[in-house]
Parts: structure tokens; C-alpha cells; sequence
């Protein structure tokens, strides 16, 4: 009789093996995410940059020619085209070479050189909203600008209320950094959830998941074989993506390191728990991968990542609650950005937790049930 | 023909047969939908602010209130400091304000007056929500203060015009091209697994050894998925329309015949990535990386791609996706404009039928073999 020890070290070398038996399985284990955490950090951004945009300007005058400059100058716009007539707007507008047009009416000098309102009006393209509303907001900005010279220059003194804003944890507000923080964990999630999911469904298929069953093995001793090797191997791959982080793209890293590495353990241990769980309800491959696809893609789009949990409708908040996601990126944000300290790390600790227990044991469940 | 036919036939009972088929054209799309229509917003979101007042002033408890009544700001008044600055650590609140005690006899001596605003910079795009909110909400309370007449006038007013989409509301965009990510998930996923686990089994060695022509082999892959991807559009945009109220501007035709089009593309990624892996692990991991993910974050849908770097640039372009997203949005928003559905479909056709000439080599070279 081989001890347990030995018997299990057995089993998840097995495990392990048949994830990484040979060169191509390794290389679309471990290259994928590398390279799409070196593609999207540097390509994804929310900042609105290049824009073209054209200019009606049926002033003509100094003053109108100031403001324009104002565009110019600004390191948003990329090209200022200047244009006589409303059609050819319309045309390139339509067919997206510019994103916005700037139109000044006649009589813009002759209230601005008066001190009254100049209303000058900007066209957007409402099929891309947030492009839209940023560019909208640098308009403001400059005309603001513009508006605080010209009173000037009129004579006109007066007070204003200044907002002095300071950002913190990342103060020259850099969008890489939180887009980095949230990259590492939803890479992480992909290659986890796909290691773990297929991993009993493939067996059923196979049909050697009843010789593992009717093997020496408890429930438990199948379950950890099940579990340790796609952990090691996404905590390699979050260790990876975290030094490439930190050296590559000069992203700080505050918090306790130790805390850190033993969070993505928990965390991870969730993910794998729900991979786990969604391999244990699938009779085949295809069915696994669609339960990854559909937990993923929620989880992903309810994490916070692309907006904010307590905007949400209540239903959806609620449902947050089972998604390990939000409070793996939490502990990730927390960690490199915030210096988030062991008593804010272990409430996002607890959930994480509670949902490795429950996918866990419900996955052995099934073990335990197919032994009987 | 005959030989498709019986091909095609016999992939439909296969579907049929695995529920998870019907579920990945037609429960996946739903939820997704749902979830981008409700779960998901890229407007103007509501955030937390915490603000500390120094000024005794009454007239600046007014500024408080219209912080207050901003239907875009949750306001929590602080007494304390450190208090205030504890809970942006905490990300309890996303902002903190500070009104500084001199704040109203500033104004009243028409001298420029501060207010202080701590953000949540870890999380970037509230940060700058809360910014502008607070720029405008101080600047709208200004104006209707007791020292209005004080104030530098706002000389040039901006009047913004939302062409295509009024009310720029982001689901009449994301929705829709939501389907990029669906007809990605059938024409590349479904298609990847299903084919690879023919190969898998040795099913498709052995049909390949037969003395079927290649071209009817990849034909029968192609229609079957095809037919799956067109019926779950279908689905999906009915939806959409009837049921979720998106506006669609555009033109059925034009939209099915450029959707055939993406779809087309998106079964030719899949056909090549089962054939290159012959393994259903690491055909739906390569599938997630070439199709699900580009699809979600390559394809202009939340990530505009005028403002990556040029070289990403370029290959969103050999990306279909993009392409797709493109049409679709201004498919629904701004109606059938002919240079974009010409561009884009030129785009998804020249990429489809490239892939479809790699997947015939690639099963022709097989049986020569």
C-alpha cells in the first residue's frame, strides 16, 4: 500500500502532465497571456487623443481665429481642418474621418469685443458616446480658457471658483496603471478557468474519469489532484505578469508583497474552485467551456472594471457578490496602487474565501457522488 | 452537392443533439445583451462624494446643498478629515472636497476662490467623472449665487450637438456591437471546439482519407456554423429591437448581408485554430485569445482605437472585428451610409476569403499527405 503522500504526489503529477505534456500545450498556456498583457497595456487606453476636428468659422475675425487656436494648441486635437460649408461637415462626419466639427456663428467677434455670450456650437458623433462626451468636456475646457481671456482683455474683472484637484495613489493620472491592475486579474481568470474547467469534463469524455473514481483515491485526494497543478501554474503565470508590470510598464507596487502573493493564492483558489465546479455539472468539453464563457464573460463586465459596481441596478450589485473577480481586482488595485493595509485586504479576503469553499466542496461533492 | 448536403445534415443532428449548442446562439447572446443594457454603463455614472465644509458662510451651505441634489453625485458630509480621507483610501468615496474657510470672502472681494479635491486615482475614470462634476456643478452654483454678479462672465457658450444618437446613451452603441462578441463566439469558438474534437477523436483523419474532395469537407464545416450564426443574429437583433427598444436606423438587408460577412471571417479563425491544435483544450484557449478578447478589446467597442499607438493601430486591422463594430454601430445609429458598409464589408470579405483559401490548403495538403 503507497502511503498517501506518495499516492497523491502520484496523481498530481498525472495532473500536472496533462496540461503540460508538450511544447504547444505550454506555449498556449504561458505565451498567450504575456502577450496580450503586452499588447492591451500598451494599446487600451479610455483617453480621447487624435482628434480631427472641423471647423465652420463664419466669423472670420480675430477673435474666432483666437479661439480656434485654442484647439490647435491643445494636445487632444490632431488636425483642425477649416471648411467653408455645412455639407462638407455632414460628409465626413458620417463617414468618421473627423470626430467632431466646431461651428462659429458671424456674429462671435462682434458679442465677444461687447462682453456678451458668443454661442458657438459643437458637433459630435454620437456613435462613439464616450469619445463624444470627452471631447465635448476638452471644448468646455477651452472655450472656459478663451472666455477667461477675453473678459480679461474687455476689462472685465471679476472671481471664479477654482478647483484645485489632486489624485491620488496615481497622480499624474495614469491610465495604464489601472488598466495593468485589472489586466493581471482578468488574464489570470481566462487561463485558470479554461486549465480547470475542461479538466474533468475531458476525462468524462475521454471516459477515464470512472477509472480515476474507482481508483484508491478519496474524494478529497481527487479533488486536490484536480486542484494544485492548475493553481501552481496560474500563480506562476500572475508572477510573471506581475514582474512584467512592475519593470516593463514602471508600475508601483505599494502594498505588502507577502500579502499579496497569498491573496492571489486565495484568489486563485476561488477561480479554480468555479472551474472545478462548472467541469463537475458537464458531460464534455464543449459544455465546459461554455459555462467558462458564460461565467467569464459577467464576471469580467461585472467586476467594476468598466464601470463602477455601485452604479449598477441592485440586482446586479447583489450578483457581485459571487463574483471573485470584483474582489480579486479590488485586492489588486488596493495592493499595487494604494497601500491597502491587512484588515481592508482580508474583507475582500473573506468573500474570496467563502465562494473557493462552496465551489470547492460542491465539486468534490460530485466525486463523492460518482464513488457511491 | 449530395455529398454537402449529407455533410451539413449530419453536422445539424450533432448540434441538435448537445444542448449547449442552442445555449452558446441563443441563451448566451440574451444574457450578454441583458447585461450590457443594464449591467454596464459608460455615460455619466453616479459617484461618492465626501465633502468637508470649512466655511461658516450660510450662502455656501447652499453650495452643499446643490451637491446634494446632483442626481450625478452622492454626497456624505464629513466632520472629520482624516475621517474623509480613511474612506478614499477604502474606496468608500471616490472624491473628497474640501471648502476651504476663506472660500466665501474670497468671492465676496471678487478675488478667485479655491476648492480643494482629493480623488481616487486608482480608480481613473470616476477620478475624472468626479472632477468634472465638481467643476460644474461649483460653476453652476456660482452663477446663481448671491455673488453672480461678481463673477467673470462665461464669455463663449458651448452648445453640443449629439449627431446619430440625441441623448448620447451608450447602450444604443454597446448593444450592438455586442453582437461582435456573439457571432465571435459561435463562428470562432463553437466552430474551433466542435472541429477540433473531430480531430480529437480521429473522426476527421478518417474522413479526410476518403476520397471526399476537400473543398466539400470544408464546405461542410462552413454552412452548418454559418446557418447557427445567421439564426442567433437573427434572434439577437429581434431582440435588440423589439424587446430591449435600441433604435435601428439602418437597413435589414445591408445589416444581415455585412453580418454574413464578419460571421464568414470568424469561421474561417475558427477552422484554422482546430486544425493547427487538434485539441479542444487548447483550440477554445486559443480561441478566447484570437477571438473573444480582441473582439471585447480590440475592436473599438469600449477602447476607442484612434487613440492607441499607431502600430496597434495597424493590427486592429487585420483584426475582422473592428470592421464589424464599425458598421454595426453606425448600421443602427446613423442608417445606411454606403461608403461604410462598402469599406468595412471589402475589409471583412478580403480577410474571409483569405482565411477560407488557409483552411482549404490546409485539409487539401492533408489528404496529398
Amino acid at each position: 500500500m503507497l502511503s498517501t503522500f506518495s499516492r497523491l504526489s502520484a496523481l498530481i503529477k498525472k495532473e500536472f502532465l496533462a496540461i503540460w505534456r508538450d511544447p504547444k500545450s505550454r506555449m498556449i498556456i504561458i505565451a498567450p497571456p504575456l502577450l496580450q498583457l503586452l499588447i492591451f497595456a500598451n494599446a487600451l487606453t479610455m483617453e480621447i487623443k487624435n482628434v480631427d476636428i472641423m471647423v465652420l468659422d463664419r466669423s472670420k475675425t480675430l477673435q474666432s481665429r483666437e479661439f480656434i487656436s485654442g484647439f490647435e494648441n491643445s494636445k487632444w486635437f490632431r488636425k483642425v481642418i477649416n471648411v467653408d460649408n455645412m455639407s462638407e461637415v455632414k460628409k465626413d462626419l458620417e463617414v468618421q474621418k473627423i470626430q467632431a466639427a466646431l461651428i462659429i456663428d458671424s456674429d462671435f467677434s462682434k458679442n465677444i469685443k461687447k462682453g456678451h455670450k458668443a454661442n458657438v456650437q459643437i458637433i459630435l458623433d454620437g456613435r462613439s458616446t464616450s469619445t463624444a462626451a470627452m471631447i465635448n468636456g476638452y471644448a468646455s475646457q477651452i472655450a472656459a480658457q478663451y472666455s477667461k481671456k477675453a473678459a480679461q482683455k474687455a476689462g472685465i474683472k471679476g472671481a471664479s471658483v477654482n478647483v484645485e484637484v489632486r489624485n491620488w495613489f496615481n497622480p499624474n493620472t495614469e491610465y495604464r496603471w489601472y488598466l495593468l491592475t485589472s489586466l493581471i486579474v482578468i488574464l489570470a481568470l481566462v487561463v485558470t478557468l479554461v486549465l480547470t474547467a475542461l479538466s474533468i469534463a475531458r476525462e468524462r469524455e475521454l471516459g477515464t474519469f470512472e477509472q480515476l473514481i474507482v481508483g484508491p483515491y478519496t474524494s478529497f485526494e481527487i479533488l486536490l489532484g484536480k486542484t494544485i497543478p492548475p493553481l501552481l501554474l496560474s500563480i506562476t503565470v500572475v508572477t510573471v505578469m506581475t514582474i512584467i508590470a512592475i519593470t516593463c510598464f514602471k508600475l508601483p507596487f505599494t502594498g505588502s508583497f507577502l500579502l499579496f502573493v497569498f491573496s492571489c493564492f486565495v484568489a486563485l483558489l476561488s477561480i479554480v474552485g468555479v472551474g472545478l465546479f462548472i467541469s463537475s455539472i458537464c458531460k464534455n468539453q464543449q459544455q465546459a467551456i461554455l459555462g467558462v464563457f458564460a461565467f467569464m464573460m459577467p464576471a469580467v463586465l461585472l467586476s467594476g472594471f468598466i464601470s463602477p459596481i455601485d452604479d449598477m441596478p441592485p440586482f446586479f450589485q447583489h450578483l457581485t457578490w459571487l463574483n471573485p473577480i470584483r474582489f480579486f481586482m479590488n485586492i489588486s488595485r488596493g495592493l499595487f496602487l494604494k497601500d491597502m493595509q491587512f484588515a481592508d485586504v482580508f474583507m475582500n479576503l473573506i468573500p474570496l474565501f467563502l465562494i473557493a469553499l462552496l465551489t470547492l466542496s460542491l465539486a468534490s461533492a460530485t466525486f463523492k457522488r460518482n464513488l457511491e | 452537392m449530395k455529398i454537402v448536403l449529407a455533410f451539413v445534415k449530419k453536422e445539424f443532428l450533432q448540434i441538435i443533439k448537445d444542448p449547449s449548442s442552442l445555449v452558446i446562439a441563443f441563451i448566451i447572446p440574451l444574457m450578454l445583451i441583458f447585461i450590457y443594457m443594464y449591467g454596464v454603463n459608460l455615460d455619466a455614472v453616479k459617484i461618492t462624494l465626501g465633502i468637508k465644509n470649512d466655511d461658516s458662510n450660510p450662502e455656501v451651505s447652499s453650495l452643499m446643498k446643490s451637491f446634494g441634489h446632483s442626481k450625478y453625485v452622492r454626497s456624505q458630509v464629513y466632520e472629520d478629515k482624516e475621517r474623509m480621507y480613511e474612506d478614499i483610501v477604502r474606496s468608500k468615496i471616490k472624491g473628497a472636497l474640501i471648502i476651504p474657510n476663506d472660500f466665501s470672502t474670497k468671492l465676496a472681494s471678487k478675488q478667485d476662490a479655491q476648492l480643494l479635491l482629493i480623488t481616487d486615482g486608482a480608480e481613473i475614470n470616476q477620478a475624472s467623472y468626479t472632477q468634472s462634476y465638481v467643476n460644474a456643478i461649483s460653476n453652476m452654483w456660482l452663477a446663481s449665487s448671491k455673488y453672480k454678479s461678481f463673477v467673470t462672465p462665461q464669455l463663449v457658450n458651448v452648445e453640443s450637438r449629439y449627431w446619430y444618437n440625441q441623448d448620447i446613451d451608450s447602450h444604443h452603441v454597446i448593444v450592438p456591437a455586442s453582437l461582435a462578441v456573439t457571432m465571435s463566439l459561435i463562428g470562432i469558438l463553437l466552430t474551433a471546439l466542435v472541429v477540433a474534437r473531430e480531430w480529437e477523436r480521429g473522426t476527421m483523419e478518417s474522413l479526410l482519407s476518403t476520397n471526399i474532395k476537400p473543398i466539400h469537407i470544408v464546405l461542410g464545416k462552413y454552412i452548418p456554423y454559418f446557418v447557427v450564426g445567421m439564426l442567433s443574429l437573427t434572434f439577437s437583433v429581434s431582440m435588440m429591437v423589439l424587446v430591449f427598444g435600441i433604435p435601428f436606423r439602418g437597413n435589414y438587408f445591408v445589416l444581415f448581408f455585412v453580418s454574413s460577412l464578419f460571421l464568414f471571417t470568424c469561421l474561417g479563425i475558427g477552422l484554422i485554430i482546430s486544425t493547427l491544435t487538434k485539441n479542444q483544450l487548447l483550440a477554445s484557449m486559443a480561441s478566447l485569445v484570437a477571438g473573444f478578447l480582441p473582439a471585447l478589446m480590440l475592436s473599438g467597442m469600449i477602447f476607442p482605437i484612434n487613440s492607441m499607438p499607431i502600430g496597434f493601430q495597424w493590427l486592429t486591422q487585420v483584426l475582422p472585428p473592428r470592421y464589424f463594430v464599425t458598421f454595426i454601430r453606425s448600421e443602427f445609429l446613423a442608417g445606411t451610409i454606403p461608403s461604410v458598409v462598402l469599406l468595412n464589408s471589402l475589409f471583412l470579405f478580403v480577410l474571409g476569403t483569405l482565411f477560407f483559401m488557409l483552411v482549404y490548403k490546409k485539409t487539401a495538403r492533408r489528404l496529398d499527405a
